[in-house]
């Protein structure tokens, strides 16, 4: 199985959960095929086994000699046997069937996510999601390798038992037929509040998923303020919120279990009345008279089987709805043009008129924004903290698309360049650097698979990293830990410089953290910086005054609009925004 | 088949008295099946007698009620089994929270989330099917088949020589593949935590996967590790189908050879018709407790591994352990004297050190600034002073007590923390703000958030203080988490002040107020500062210049500028300003 990138959004209209289910099974149509066959057999070898046995009974009634019943006794054993077999391959080639088609899903959603990134993933918390893709997915085993199956052999089965019935009286399969039509039913009455429940528990089990990574992730924040207890409680409350919602749910499956139960009994009442009213009339020969009790009761086991797994749809259904949920979700920006530009882009970027808010009921975060870059020059965005400045470097890279006005690179549109190629010809350094928990050559390597390792060691040398990269435990082959725990915040972002060096990409986005650095590192970090920038087009949003002078022109944003622009020299000269920003911030140092 | 966890009693806790009942009401189940084989073998013999049809009537009437019976006692059987695990659950996450917390961040920082998570969700809801449902149902097949056993020993000694035999197999045959199967469920296990790890590690990296047009890369090793768990969950029920199988044999073949067998006896004059009927409609009964068993561990053998990863977690020493008889009252004194004594340090036993033999003095209401290059064990020794983690050698005393003696939630009281990086938990911005002072009033809440400059943002925010924030909810910057995280400790109000690079995202038009807020928060207390930036620095009554674990230089600013060593080189270094 290798990962399909899928292009575009799934454009599929919004159908139920269960065809979506249904139709991953088309790969694995054979495994499913052989193991529906399987277990047809494996039920009718056990019905007929039984049957079997009460036909040799009656026959033993019959005065039936040793010898003529020994070769019965033979059939008896073979069937058994074979039921055995059966059995044993239903259920493995429908759990092997079952956990790829699992896989697949669980490939799929990664790929939903990527598509939805980063605006999906601010409004989800990532313990639920994983949640979704972990146990949601898993809780679809129970469709594909019991549902499904055990509902597609009932089926067969009892149809074939009912003509079975009927070859030795048609009475029989008439009185049996209304129950098996009732048994089946009742899950299918319950079908809404079990559906209702199971999203409930989904819900619930979802919140504890959450906390959990909350309890983990934020576990200094509670032991520094000494808040155990509050979280406990707060734990508790969602324990208990999520064992409500499993009793509801069990309270109404074990209603089903039951009323299926003594129906089945009772069912098996009613052909013990018939049978004797039969006999005592002379219809029914008192030879077939065990068997067809066998049968009739043997009609029942795949049929409770399949409601008994039915009566957990309701979690299922659930589950996949969350599923589909992110896997149909809308792609914020899609590609309009799927072929790649012929011809090389020139790397001026331009914003003009641009208009761009996160949410129809948020304000506008940018508004009539207009500036340009021009090739290899460094531009530097400046202004308070929600200014914008960051959502211009997401507009650039198309995290999301610009609502109005038009963002360019040589007079192309970005939106008429697959995001592919877009993202091919920018390089990021975020303030907010995530590092992999892999190896600091993995991380420096980033996407580019064959790279060398000296070409890794140059980019590290560049960005300053080399020494202390080297001084780790395992030199390169550090792992850096979750989040990159093991680095240092100066270093973790020497290392995404490193990154983006290897890159070499025309077009350099920097978001640049405000600090986290020593002196002596914050030198490094700078020189690595104007490495990074040399002959690139640089957008950098900007917070010491060392880069903002470095850079060739300065862009002030002010509430979503553009204040000023001018180089550093030009705006200080003028007693505006940017002029007071740095007067503000000159209060703040004793040297500088 | 049978497979019972050797810390079972520990597991099942509280709900030892419900799993108790589960089997009694099991136990019942199985009564109403026999009883209604016996009455329908009654049934039969009569028709084959010819007896006349209202002889019947009574018969059919027992078994109507049978039928009731069971259906009450299916029903009560599942709430039960819910019951079993609300109570199991509840107190299992309890727990195990308790003692995560007990284990404090030193264990967060070296455990990966989802290998937690793993154990706090998944193994814990895998124990709910282990104790609900096949824990109770052992016990319901240890008993009843052994009573149908004498029965059907009663009737015949072939029939039940037979039934001994298919039972032996039943039991004893799926043995022979239990090692194979524990070692493969842990292989599944290892293979679930890992995918869901490497999951949610590519989950919060997904900005940066894009950006770098990585995902294809990243999205190839992610499929790879669903396979790698797919081939393992394949792999580990292939074991588990073969010790279904030889059990699904072992009982049809027992039914199958009694009946058989009984016909033969019967033809020979040793069985009576009544009594094969009996064998005809029973010999199945005394295998039904047997094949819900199996049932049941097809559903719940994951938790004997999910066991085994819940005692992992609950049998992790802390490494801070609270003394015994812990001094519990915070001191009276608002500006607390610390001082660390020849204090050293590893984070690991092998690893070399973070602090070595560092001395400080903290005098009381005095700001000392720790000041060196990354990684030369700052955030360390104010790890140390909240005592996530305790010294190797030396000690940290408070008031001249070591702060050992302490407990730790009074030790924790008296200190305030604003970190590099903070966390904001999923709730409103006022729950977040409470952490420092649970009952805060929303005018005090007000009042810490203008201290910290942090008021007109919350203020604009849609719906102000009562915002969702955290995951989920809106993201915040590095530099509003932090104003955030100011706020809580001007709420909380401790007498001991860490400011571990508290303004280090603060962007620069707000750290001037931030740093007078700071200023006026730190006057009146003792404070440990850890900054880089110079302004933070230059203020504080005394300096510790750090490397390498050691204190290299200490004295206040201008001391330190004129002796031109490691701290004239670091301000000279600066001096290329940082706004």
């Amino acid at each position: 199985m290798t990962a399909q990138r899928p292009i575009g959004g799934r454009e599929s209209p919004p159908r139920s959960a269960i065809w979506h289910m249904l139709g991953a099974i088309r790969p694995y149509y054979h495994l499913m095929g052989v193991g529906v066959g399987s277990g047809v057999l494996n039920h009718s070898c056990a019905i007929a086994s039984g049957a079997i046995g009460a036909y040799t009974l009656a026959y033993a009634f019959d005065d039936a000699s040793v010898q003529t019943l020994l070769p019965l006794l033979g059939l008896l054993i073979a069937v058994v046997f074979g039921r055995a077999v059966m059995a044993w391959a239903e259920m493995w080639f429908v759990h092997v069937a079952a956990y790829r088609i699992l896989a697949d899903w669980r490939g799929q959603i990664f790929w939903a996510l990527e598509r939805l990134a980063p605006s999906y993933l601010l409004e989800r918390r990532s313990g639920d999601l994983a949640a979704t893709t972990m146990a949601d997915a898993e809780k679809l085993e129970w469709f594909y390798a019991h549902i499904v199956v055990s509902c597609v052999v009932a089926a067969m089965v009892t149809v074939c038992v009912l003509i079975a019935l009927a070859l030795i009286h048609w009475v029989l399969p008439l009185v049996l037929a209304p129950f098996v039509v009732l048994v089946v039913c009742v899950p299918l009455w319950l079908r809404g509040r079990a559906a209702d429940q199971g999203r409930d528990v989904a819900r619930q089990l979802g919140n504890i998923n959450a906390e959990a990574v909350d309890s983990v992730q934020g576990l200094r924040e509670i032991v520094a303020f000494g808040r155990e207890d509050d979280q406990l409680r707060k734990l508790g409350h969602h324990s208990r919120g999520f064992v409500r919602a499993q009793r509801a749910y069990g309270n109404r499956a074990g209603i089903e279990g039951a009323v299926t139960n003594a129906l089945t009994a009772v069912a098996m009442l009613a052909v013990l009345i018939t049978t004797v009213v039969l006999q005592i009339d002379g219809a029914l020969p008192l030879l077939w008279l065990p068997v067809s009790i066998v049968l009739a009761g043997g009609v029942w086991q795949p049929i409770t089987e399949s409601v008994d797994m039915l009566r957990n749809f309701g979690v299922v259904n659930a589950c996949a709805e969350r599923l589909f949920g992110i896997l149909s979700a809308p792609p914020l920006v899609r590609d309009r043009v799927q072929a790649s530009p012929k011809t090389p882009i020139v790397p001026y970027v331009r914003f003009t008129d641009v208009a761009f808010r996160y949410k129809p009921q948020l304000p506008d975060a940018l508004c009539q924004v207009t500036f340009d870059i021009a090739p290899g020059e460094t531009i530097a965005l400046v202004g308070h903290s929600g200014a914008g400045k960051t959502t211009c470097t997401h507009l650039l890279l198309r995290f999301w698309d610009v609502a109005q006005g038009a963002i360019t690179i040589g007079d192309l549109d970005v939106r008429d360049l697959p995001q592919k190629d877009l993202r091919n010809m920018i390089a990021l350094v975020p303030q907010d650097i995530y590092l992999f928990n892999t190896s600091v050559s993995d991380n420096i390597r980033f996407g580019k698979s064959d790279t060398k390792q000296e070409e890794i060691e140059q980019a590290a040398r560049t960005a300053l990293a080399h020494d202390f990269i080297q001084a780790l435990p395992d030199g390169y082959e550090t792992t850096v830990g979750e989040r990159g725990a093991q680095l240092s915040g100066g270093q973790r972002q020497r290392v995404a410089i490193a990154r983006a060096l290897l890159k070499d990409a025309p077009i350099l986005v920097m978001d640049e953290a405000v600090s986290n650095l020593d002196s002596e590192n914050e030198l490094a970090l700078q020189t690595a910086m104007t490495h990074l920038r040399a002959g690139r087009t640089t957008l950098v949003v900007a917070h010491r005054l060392s880069t903002i002078r470095s850079a060739d022109r300065v862009v002030v944003l002010d509430r979503g609009r553009i204040a000023e622009i001018g180089t550093h020299d030009e705006l200080s000269a003028c007693n505006g925004v940017y002029a007071r920003l740095i007067a503000s911030q000159r209060d703040g140092l004793i040297y500088s | 088949m049978i497979v019972i966890h050797r810390r079972l009693h520990e597991l099942a806790g509280e709900s030892r008295g419900l799993i108790l009942l589960r089997a009694i009401v099991g136990l019942g189940i199985t009564g109403t099946y026999v009883a209604q084989a016996l009455l329908t073998a009654r049934i039969l013999g009569g028709l084959f007698t010819g007896a006349e049809w209202h002889a019947f009537v009574p018969l059919l009437g027992w078994v109507m009620s049978l039928i009731a019976c069971r259906a009450g006692f299916l029903w009560l059987s599942e709430v039960s089994t819910i019951r079993i695990a609300s109570v199991l659950k509840h107190s299992l996450r309890r727990r195990l929270y308790a003692h995560l917390l007990a284990l404090g961040p030193g264990y967060a920082s070296r455990t990966r989330t989802g290998t937690v998570q793993t154990i706090l969700v998944d193994n814990v809801e895998a124990l709910e099917v282990y104790l609900g449902k096949y824990i109770p149902q052992v016990l319901v097949a240890l008993i009843a088949p052994m009573l149908l056993l004498i029965f059907m020993f009663r009737i015949h000694m072939v029939i039940g020589a037979i039934t001994v035999v298919a039972f032996l197999i039943v039991i004893f045959g799926p043995k022979l593949w239990e090692d194979q199967l524990a070692e493969r469920g842990l292989k599944q296990w290892n293979a679930w935590r890992s995918f869901k790890s490497q999951l949610l590690d590519s989950m919060q990296g997904m900005t940066t996967l894009k950006a770098f047009n990585a995902s294809e890369q990243q999205g190839n090793a992610l499929q790879q590790e669903a396979d790698r768990l797919c081939n393992a969950v394949i792999a580990e029920n292939t074991t588990s189908l073969i010790s279904t199988g030889i059990l699904g044999f072992g009982w049809t073949t027992g039914v199958a050879l009694s009946i058989g067998v009984g016909a033969l006896l019967f033809a020979v004059g040793q069985l009576d018709m009544m009594t094969l009927f009996i064998v005809l409609m029973l010999s199945r009964e005394c295998f039904r407790p047997l094949v819900e068993l199996s049932k049941a561990w097809h559903l719940g053998f994951t938790g004997i591994t999910a066991a085994n990863n819940v005692f992992q977690l609950l049998d992790t020493e802390p490494e801070i352990v609270e003394n015994p008889t812990p001094i519990v009252a915070s001191p009276r004194r608002t500006q607390p004297r610390v001082v660390f004594q020849d204090v050293t340090f590893a984070y690991q036993q092998s690893a070399r050190p973070a602090l070595q033999h560092l001395s400080l003095t903290m005098e009381p209401g005095q700001t000392v600034a720790l000041v060196g290059r990354s990684g030369a064990g700052k955030s360390t020794a104010a790890a140390l002073l909240l005592r996530f983690f305790d010294p190797q050698q030396g000690r940290v005393s408070l008031n001249g007590r070591d702060i050992r003696d302490y407990s730790l939630t009074t030790l924790r009281s008296m200190m305030a923390i604003v970190a590099q990086d903070t966390y904001l938990f999923y709730g409103s911005v006022a729950d977040n703000l409470r952490l420092g002072k649970p009952d805060a009033t929303l005018e005090q809440l007000v009042a810490a958030a203008q201290a910290a400059n942090i008021h007109e943002f919350i203020a604009a925010l849609p719906e102000g203080y009562e915002t969702v924030v955290g995951e989920r909810g809106l993201r915040l910057s590095g530099g509003e988490r932090q104003r955030i995280a100011i706020a809580r400790a001007i709420l909380k109000d401790a007498p001991i002040l860490v400011l571990d690079e508290a303004t280090a995202s603060v962007d620069a038009a707000n750290e001037a107020t931030i740093q007078e807020a700071i200023g006026r928060l730190a006057a009146h207390r003792t404070t440990l500062v850890i900054a880089h930036r110079l302004s933070t620095v230059v203020q504080a009554d005394h300096i510790a210049v750090i490397d390498d674990g050691q204190v290299v230089e200490q004295g206040d600013h201008h001391a330190l500028m004129n002796y031109r060593g490691v701290y004239a080189r670091l301000v000279l270094a600066q001096q290329g300003g940082a706004l």
